[in-house]
């Protein structure tokens, strides 16, 4: 039995393809989806962020995305802190221009100047500042 | 006794009384302040072209914040500004230390008045890079590159 069990845990790891975000820390959510199939939880699920592309993704020119903020109700919620985007490229080690984030309606943000600058791997990092305490997930595509 | 200092009007005249005709001397010092002055307008040339250009920081430039310029092309026979036959490019790059060179946030720009173009959003951001900014521009015909100006953005 626990030859078998070891078996197919063997099958099933090799069948996993290389995450882009085995370097990330570890406790972070790892979800690699241009399109998002659910939303992006925080640790704890204190937060649930489901973003939505209002012009882009786009290579030079400016993107917008409009973040719905849900608690662990699912009900659209403002963050108690800050919302902070911040883009990085892993595989060139480098960023871009500070995205600016703006709380449009309840649970509703706006984030405008998102600026990819290159095609490749980017990762979006959706942070939660509330005092000394940061918690953050990621949102990871390929353009 | 020491002769007492009249100011320049003095050492004029006495130019003047050595030979040198005084219109002479106010002329070549023009001449020369004046080429000076557009030397400095006339900063960057456009390589095989009548052209040149000189730029004009209007806001920063700063990181991670918007800058502006403004660009004044230049006839270089008449010093005056003027509209290139050629389509122009404006647009920043980034030059990294390790070769990886790419180009930055796309921005606009405005023809204001003959030859003057203005950028109201041109973005710097270094973000863990190691490099530097420079301001491109290009004079094109259709896809054939006639002409590069490069302007290394002066960031603190």
């Amino acid at each position: 039995m626990i030859k078998n069990l070891t078996l197919l845990l063997l099958i099933f790891l090799n069948s996993c393809g290389d995450s882009p975000f085995l370097e990330e820390k570890q406790g972070t959510p790892l979800i690699a989806s241009e399109q998002l199939q659910s939303g992006l939880s925080l640790p704890g699920g204190l937060y649930n962020f489901t973003p939505k592309w209002r012009s882009g993704p786009n290579i030079g020119s400016e993107s917008r995305i409009q973040i719905l903020v849900t608690n662990s109700e699912d009900r659209p919620t403002s963050i108690e802190g800050d919302l902070t985007l911040m883009l990085w490229m892993p595989t060139m080690g480098h960023g871009s221009f500070p995205v600016t984030v703006e709380e449009v309606g309840v649970g509703l943000y706006e984030a405008s100047q998102v600026f990819f600058t290159m095609p490749g791997y980017w990762d979006i990092h959706f942070q939660v500042t509330n005092g000394d305490d940061m918690q953050e997930v990621l949102w990871g595509f390929t353009l | 006794m020491k002769p007492k200092w009249r100011g320049p009007l003095v050492v004029i005249f006495n130019v003047k009384s050595k030979g040198i005709k005084m219109r002479t001397l106010f002329l070549v010092l023009i001449t020369l302040f004046n080429v000076s002055l557009l030397a400095e307008e006339c900063e960057l040339k456009f390589t095989g072209t009548p052209y040149c250009a000189s730029l004009e920081w209007t806001k920063g430039p700063l990181l991670n914040d918007t800058s502006a310029f403004t660009l004044t092309i230049l006839d270089e026979t008449t010093m005056m500004p003027i509209s290139p036959k050629e389509e122009i490019d404006i647009y920043s790059w980034m030059i990294m230390h390790h070769g990886h060179n790419h180009g930055g946030p796309l921005f606009g720009f405005t023809e204001v008045s003959e030859g003057v173009f203005k950028v109201d959003e041109a973005r710097f951001f270094m973000g863990g890079m190691r490099g530097h900014w420079e301001i491109r521009v290009d004079l094109k015909e259709g896809d054939t590159l006639i002409s590069q100006i490069i302007s290394k953005v002066p960031l603190k």
